[in-house]
């Protein structure tokens, strides 16, 4: 657990750092989010001492960094910066294992974790571990940053603006994987950046600064759907509810789906589903892959009974339990149907979530920002 | 179709080669301070040895018709280019066994402006074809300095005993050695005290930027003193000095002579060290130093694993322009009595003998060219592989 009570950074009369009191928590990843120049940056940097607070102190598992070398703590704690910064005379490997070299582990076993972790950022050490730096794109250089950071397995990650020097695609492809890997690793990671979506897409928590105040202190959904203040209203922007629905995936709020197979009685089944007050119903195959759904009030008039089924590209429509809300809502929109299904890897239907379903959830959302005090 | 394309290079020094053939090839002299008798080569040479000189020149202009076509181009026309050389000093050393009879025991033969020509044009040619066999670098080095080694051979077998500057070294073989480990001792020491006090001083100037607006106006100063007044300049507080203090004078510091010498060319040797060190510094690339650091590197290991690394190869290659310009400017320092190469060229300025003048000048250009083709060599040794990449990326752009 990282805490820090009190901490004022100075500069001259400049106050780059006010008086910041804040807790981490075990394997949580904390954005420190703000526009720039708002003092995120300088109390990351504080926390491995880079940066020395002019009051206040910082702990680690309740142990205050002051009274650890600079140098010890920091080997104790990965280091990923905006630039990357890896060593340009040095190879790959060479960067990756430059901490276990300084903590003096074994040859093979740095070639061991080396490799270990540039699989795990997705290269394939054969390839990559002889390149040099100089010989890397933009996204793969950052991965190799944060394979770097990790290769001691320290249990604390500080990140400054990770994936800001990369274009905005690959910067999705890269804060996925780090949701990704995080959720194997569960570092206790302290994530700067001024990006909104960003935070929004990696954060356990949201602490959002300005002029070296903390201004609110939540997790994203609480953020997004209760503001503080003008401030962070304005900050999260006039579409925070759409961004809320990104938190949330389809699972929280899926319903159970009604399903026909194609071989039953589909007369049958349709009256039974209009009795209970459904008006659709999921169609499966024989395999219970979906395939289509029917329309109860149309199976009425058709002879044959097939002919109500609605066949539909299930990649197109269908949802995985994983999708976020927003995904959901913009398919629906995107397709024109209030009610979607979600479905398994192998397209078996699991659920369905409505269109309604999400309209409630961003009820939550207040109109305005909660002025206290 | 393409319009063929003539390398302009290997043109100008086929041109320049052709344009020897019209001009004195030899000068007989009957004493050393006679300006003596040209003599062009066909007064020398029989017409097969005139046709035997002319093959490299005849073999260049096939060479340069053919241009694209052969793929060896570049090794033909080095090696033809070394024959070309070989030749000229062949036939140098022949004529001057014709020329020089029992009659005139002091005559001799100066190397003329058709001689002279030959070996330029020939070594416009040898250039240009190592610069193009780049990629075959042992072939390269072998092709650029065959011509050195011909000369070594010839002369030590005694076939240019008789050109004058052979003569002219001949009677002051032991000085040539002395004077030769002057100049080397002088520029050495004066580049190895820039180094010890530049490139410090290049840290410092990084470390407190206050200190280096002053630094790098006093280096950049130094440079604009003409030599000769600098070693001028020297003399007087020196010899005030070795009066005052006597100890002075016996560990050999005096007004004129080494010690005046060494300080001036260290001043010169400053700037390209300090300011090279200086840069070296600045062009880091600062996310480097902060993730280094961040990630728990001592300021030592920051010191040894990054900074000097990455830093070195640009200040070697202030310690290669700073030497390079110490060998040349050494020269000079024979005004002050400080010995070296220069002793030979005012020798030669003062007897008006122009051959003399070559036996100081000579060694210090081949000095100076060793002395570079070194330090590349280190330089290369010393940049990290990484940074080559970058290095070759930016030449394939």
């Amino acid at each position: 657990m990282i805490e820090l009570v009190d901490i004022t950074k100075k500069y001259g009369d400049f106050v780059a750092v006010d008086q910041i009191s804040l807790k981490i928590k075990q394997g949580e990843v904390c954005v420190l989010l703000g526009p720039s120049g708002c003092g995120k940056s300088t109390t990351l940097k504080m926390i491995n001492r880079m940066l020395e607070p002019t009051s206040g102190s910082v702990f680690i598992d309740g142990q205050n960094v002051r009274e650890l070398k600079p140098e010890l703590l920091r080997r104790k704690i990965g280091y990923v910066i905006q630039y990357v910064g890896l060593f340009p005379h040095m190879t790959v490997s060479e960067n990756i294992g430059i901490v276990p070299k300084l903590l003096g582990w074994e040859k093979e076993k740095i070639a061991r974790r080396t490799a270990e972790l540039l699989e795990l950022i997705g290269l394939d050490p054969g390839l990559y571990g002889s390149k040099y730096p100089q010989e890397l794109s933009g996204g793969e250089a950052q991965r190799i940053g944060v394979a770097r950071a990790l290769a001691a397995d320290p249990p604390i990650l500080l990140m400054d603006e990770p994936f800001g020097a990369v274009d905005p695609l690959t910067r999705e492809i890269l804060q996925t994987e780090f949701v990704k890997i995080q959720r194997e690793l569960k570092k206790t990671v302290v994530f700067v950046t001024h990006d909104l979506e960003e935070a929004i897409r990696v954060a356990v928590r949201i602490v959002l600064m300005r002029d070296g105040r903390l201004v609110q202190h939540d997790t994203p959904e609480n953020i997004l759907a209760h503001p503080k203040n003008r401030f962070v209203h304005d900050f999260i922007g006039a579409d925070r509810a759409l961004k809320r629905l990104s938190r949330f995936p389809v699972s929280n709020i899926m319903r159970k789906a009604p399903t026909v197979s194609r071989s039953d009685d589909l007369f049958e089944a349709s009256r039974r589903i209009e009795e209970k007050g459904f008006r659709f119903l999921w169609v499966v195959d024989e395999n219970q892959g979906l395939m289509g759904w029917i329309d109860t009030r149309l199976i009425k008039t058709e002879k044959n009974p097939e002919d109500a089924i609605t066949q539909i590209e299930v990649g197109r429509i269908a949802v995985s339990r994983d999708s976020t809300c927003k995904t959901a809502l913009s398919r629906m929109l995107g397709e024109g149907i209030k009610v979607i299904p979600v479905v398994d890897e192998s397209l078996r239907v699991i659920g369905e979530i409505s269109l309604a379903d999400i309209e409630k959830l961003t009820e939550e959302v207040s109109h305005t920002w909660q002025e206290r005090g | 179709m393409q319009p063929k394309k003539i390398d302009r290079v290997l043109l100008s020094g086929v041109f320049i080669g052709l344009l020897s053939f019209s001009m004195k090839f030899v000068v007989f002299k009957e004493n050393r301070l006679v300006s003596g008798e040209g003599l062009f080569l066909w007064q020398v040479l029989t017409p097969f040895e005139i046709f035997l000189f002319s093959i490299p020149w005849i073999s260049f202009i096939i060479l340069i018709s053919l241009t694209e076509r052969i793929k060896i181009r570049w090794e033909l026309s080095g090696v033809t280019g070394n024959l070309a050389v070989m030749l000229v000093f062949l036939f140098l050393g022949l004529s001057g066994q014709r020329l020089i009879s029992q009659d005139y025991p002091f005559a001799r033969i100066s190397i003329g402006a058709g001689a002279w020509l030959f070996l330029l044009a020939s070594y416009i040619i040898i250039a240009f074809s190592v610069k193009n066999l780049r990629s075959r670098r042992l072939y390269g080095v072998t092709v650029a300095i065959s011509g050195f080694i011909i000369l070594v051979i010839f002369s030590l077998s005694g076939l240019l005993d008789d050109i004058s500057i052979f003569k002219e070294y001949a009677a002051r073989k032991g000085r040539f050695i002395s004077e030769l480990a002057r100049h080397l001792v002088l520029s050495g020491m004066a580049v190895v005290f820039a180094v010890i006090t530049g490139i410090p001083l290049g840290l410092l100037a990084f470390r407190k930027k206050l200190f280096s607006k002053p630094l790098f106006v006093f280096v950049n100063s130094v440079q604009t003193i003409p030599s000769l007044a600098l070693f001028g300049i020297m003399i007087a507080p020196l010899a005030i000095l070795s009066q005052r203090y006597p100890f002075l004078r016996e560990i050999g510091i005096k007004g004129v002579g080494a010690a005046p010498a060494i300080i001036a060319l260290t001043l010169y040797a400053l700037l390209p060290i300090t300011r090279n060190t200086y840069t070296s510094l600045k062009i880091l690339d600062p996310s480097v130093i902060e993730s280094a650091s961040g990630m728990g590197m001592s300021r030592a290991q920051l010191l040894f694993n990054i900074e000097i690394p990455l830093s070195l190869p640009v200040v070697l290659a202030g310690v290669r322009i700073s030497l390079v310009q110490a060998i040349g400017n050494t020269a000079v320092a024979a005004l002050i009595g400080a010995g070296g190469f220069g002793v030979f060229i005012f020798q030669g300025l003062g007897q008006a003998v122009p051959d003399l003048i070559l036996l100081g000048t000579l060694p210090v250009i081949a000095l100076a060219v060793s002395a570079d083709k070194l330090f590349e060599l280190i330089i290369r040794v010393a940049t990290p592989r990484g940074m080559h990449i970058r290095e070759n990326a930016v030449q394939s752009y």
